[in-house]
């Protein structure tokens, strides 16, 4: 018998939308490791969601049933699902509603109704188990990505639940929190007989710890279990896919620099990037690389006076925490990953009127824009609300938006997720015509590298709390 | 002293010295306070504080009543200006003596009040941080469109509501996903007991306060 099943299962996030999963029929077995993948907002999240319960308790419309050791999960009070089913979201702030993580064990523990003698010594054993005995007591805003996310399986741990669901939970951890968390999931499959099921996109490690593979279709709105040719086919093609580095430059000592670390160190209780000290070239398109969770982006923050830091971080010899932020805004400006940050009005077209309204040159006229709405194919969207744009979208969006602004100095964190590779061309395009026409120093992090040598003049790489130029990219 | 009973006591001396007007309870009042921050170590600021946010309504309440009331009552106008400060001082008192998450979990076990406010609160209180960052967030990212936004600026209010409410919907998904049912019965790691002194305590304050307010003090 298996432990979780889905029966004719339909669900909607508004009736009058398509539905997201349609005719939904599948089953996981106890005891395994499941890997559910597909293209990023098809629906993985959902399902997660509807297995936990949380939908359509917070959102959407369901038909069907789900149940879990054959019983239905919505009708399930949250104290008793919780022991069954415990998930693990993406973004590792927003799942903690206490203020340390030994208070969000003993919070979770209560909702439990674990009589008081017991809890301090399941709390410890989570706590050990997850190796997050250490920062117990820290707040969480102290707490980098890995840590909450290890403070997750801790909760997870203690929680005892039979199924473990997880949702991109490696988006934004370094690759040691990440092996670290999967091998401690592998321990919960193979020694206490769990269930696991993680919706990842990225593939990488994942082949020898897992049973089954599942692939959810966007087009038909269904997931299949993968037999073992298809897996093979799905790694193997992954793989492949896995990027082939080209020659790239390095950058000559005589280049005049947009930005000077000298001694730069950044981060939370530990630093990111510890005592970085070279320049970043006027003029030129230069790309940074890393693995998740290393402080590119808090570079970036660092780089728009959003963060604080130590050493010497000058922009053209001026240091960047003693500008006054709304002059300092004129030259340097960001694209937001989380694209609701960049958006100020409601519409496509509000934005873009705003971005005319306070441009700095007029380089970008009607017209102009008009052809690039084009040639991004978001013609025709002026009404539609910003939020409600596909991911791709917002950042195709986010890029025009910036270039509209004609700031000399732009700094682009991870533009392209979302992007489709003719997308992908075109913005970079843009970007580099930036570059070369109009002259600005452009500066962008990405993970998504295919063809991105193309376009680019240099390649910094983030590795070990230290930055360096590297030869190809 | 216990939260609760602390908090009602509290409330009670509050409502009752609106109704009476006898100087001297109120500066006892503030004495008393100012004895339990002592005990409770508060910073200096925080009696400079307490000291100066009262100063206009009670400086201005006392010149209204002195000179541009019917009576022109010098007793009057002392009186409502020492209750601006005794209000200002049980506040102080009351923070001071406990902390937000012990009032609450005191609520919650003494009171019984729902554990959807309670934790509704908590999770309120710590988003705090989270909120004062994302005001920094939007703000750096109009600065880069070319606008200034003030902390009255609509469009500033407009974003962080839309990101508040797209937190208190991942908080709600995050309670529920660790266990947590409305106002269903829960077990506490720490269980708050009123110890015996607090309702002596009470009891006194209580039946001394009546005896200042109906002794020939004024």
């Amino acid at each position: 018998m298996s432990k979780i099943n889905l029966n004719d299962v339909t669900f909607h996030y508004e009736t009058t939308l398509p539905p997201v999963i349609e005719h939904q029929n599948l089953a996981f077995d106890g005891g395994t490791f499941n890997l559910l993948t597909g293209p990023s907002g098809t629906g993985k999240s959902t399902l997660l969601k509807l297995i936990a319960g949380l939908y359509p308790a917070f959102m959407g419309e369901a038909t069907g049933t789900i149940t879990v050791n054959d019983q239905p999960v919505v009708d399930l009070p949250a104290s008793k699902r919780a022991q069954l089913v415990a998930m693990m979201f993406q973004n590792p702030s927003q799942q903690f509603a206490m203020e340390t993580p030994r208070n969000e064990l003993i919070f979770t523990l209560e909702n439990l109704q674990v009589p008081a003698d017991k809890m301090d010594a399941r709390v410890n054993d989570a706590l050990a188990f997850a190796g997050v005995t250490d920062f117990a007591d820290r707040r969480f805003t102290t707490l980098s990505c890995g840590e909450q996310q290890k403070v997750s399986l801790a909760v997870i741990v203690a929680l005892n639940a039979e199924v473990i669901l997880l949702d991109e939970p490696f988006a934004n951890i370094d690759p040691d929190a990440r092996l670290f968390l999967l091998t401690q999931l592998t321990t919960l499959v193979k020694k206490y007989h769990k269930t696991i099921i993680v919706a990842d996109h990225d593939l990488s490690d994942y082949e020898p710890l897992i049973d089954q593979l599942y692939i959810f279709d966007g087009e038909r709105h269904q997931v299949h279990q993968a037999d073992a040719g298809e897996a093979q086919t799905r790694f193997a093609a992954f793989e492949q896919r896995q990027h082939q580095p080209a020659p790239i430059a390095l950058p000559a000592a005589e280049l005049s620099p947009e930005f000077t670390l000298d001694g730069f160190t950044v981060g939370h209780q530990t630093p990111l990037i510890n005592d970085a000290s070279l320049n970043i070239p006027q003029g030129k398109f230069v790309v940074l690389t890393g693995a998740n969770g290393t402080g590119k982006s808090t570079l970036f923050d660092a780089l728009v006076k959003l963060q604080t830091y130590t050493g010497s971080l000058q922009w053209q010899g001026q240091e960047i925490s003693k500008l006054r932020a709304r002059k300092y805004a004129q030259h340097v400006a960001l694209v937001f990953q989380q694209a609701a940050s960049q958006f100020l009005t409601i519409t496509v077209a509000e934005e873009i009127a705003l971005s005319l309204k306070y441009q700095q040159t007029t380089a970008w006229t009607q017209s102009r824009i008009d052809a690039t709405l084009a040639s991004l194919d978001l013609a025709g969207r002026d009404d539609q609300v910003v939020y409600s744009l596909s991911e791709g979208q917002k950042k195709k969006l986010q890029v025009l938006l910036m270039l509209i602004m004609d700031v000399p100095t732009l700094l682009l964190d991870e533009p392209l997720t979302g992007l489709d590779l003719v997308s992908a061309h075109t913005v970079l395009k843009l970007l580099r015509h930036a570059v070369l026409e109009e002259h600005h120093t452009v500066l962008m992090i990405t993970h998504q590298l295919t063809d991105v040598s193309q376009y680019a003049d240099y390649h910094l790489h983030l590795n070990h709390h230290q930055l360096s130029y590297e030869a190809s990219l | 002293m216990n939260p609760t009973i602390l908090l009602i006591l509290v409330l009670f001396v509050g409502v009752e010295i609106s109704f009476t007007s006898v100087i001297w309870a109120n500066v006892i009042i503030i004495a008393i306070s100012v004895l339990v921050m002592l005990r409770h170590r508060a910073p200096i600021l925080s009696y400079v504080r307490l000291l100066l946010v009262p100063l206009i309504p009670a400086v201005g309440i006392w010149f209204s009543i002195r000179y541009f009331s019917t009576a022109q009552s010098v007793h009057f106008a002392w009186v409502m200006a020492t209750r601006i400060y005794a209000y200002a001082f049980l506040g102080g008192l009351f923070t001071f003596s406990t902390t937000t998450e012990k009032t609450l979990a005191s609520l919650e076990q003494n009171a019984h009040i729902p554990t959807t406010f309670v934790y509704g609160m908590l999770g309120a209180f710590n988003f705090v941080p989270k909120i004062r960052s994302e005001v920094k967030i939007i703000r750096a990212s109009a600065q880069m469109r070319g606008i200034d936004l003030h902390f009255w600026s609509p469009r500033l209010l407009f974003k962080s509501i839309v990101a508040a409410l797209n937190w208190s919907e991942n908080l709600a998904e995050a309670m529920t996903s660790h266990g947590f049912t409305e106002n269903a019965p829960r077990t506490h790691r720490t269980v708050i007991r009123i110890p015996w002194w607090n309702y002596v305590v009470t009891v006194i304050s209580i039946v001394g306060l009546q005896a200042i307010l109906f002794s020939p003090l004024k």
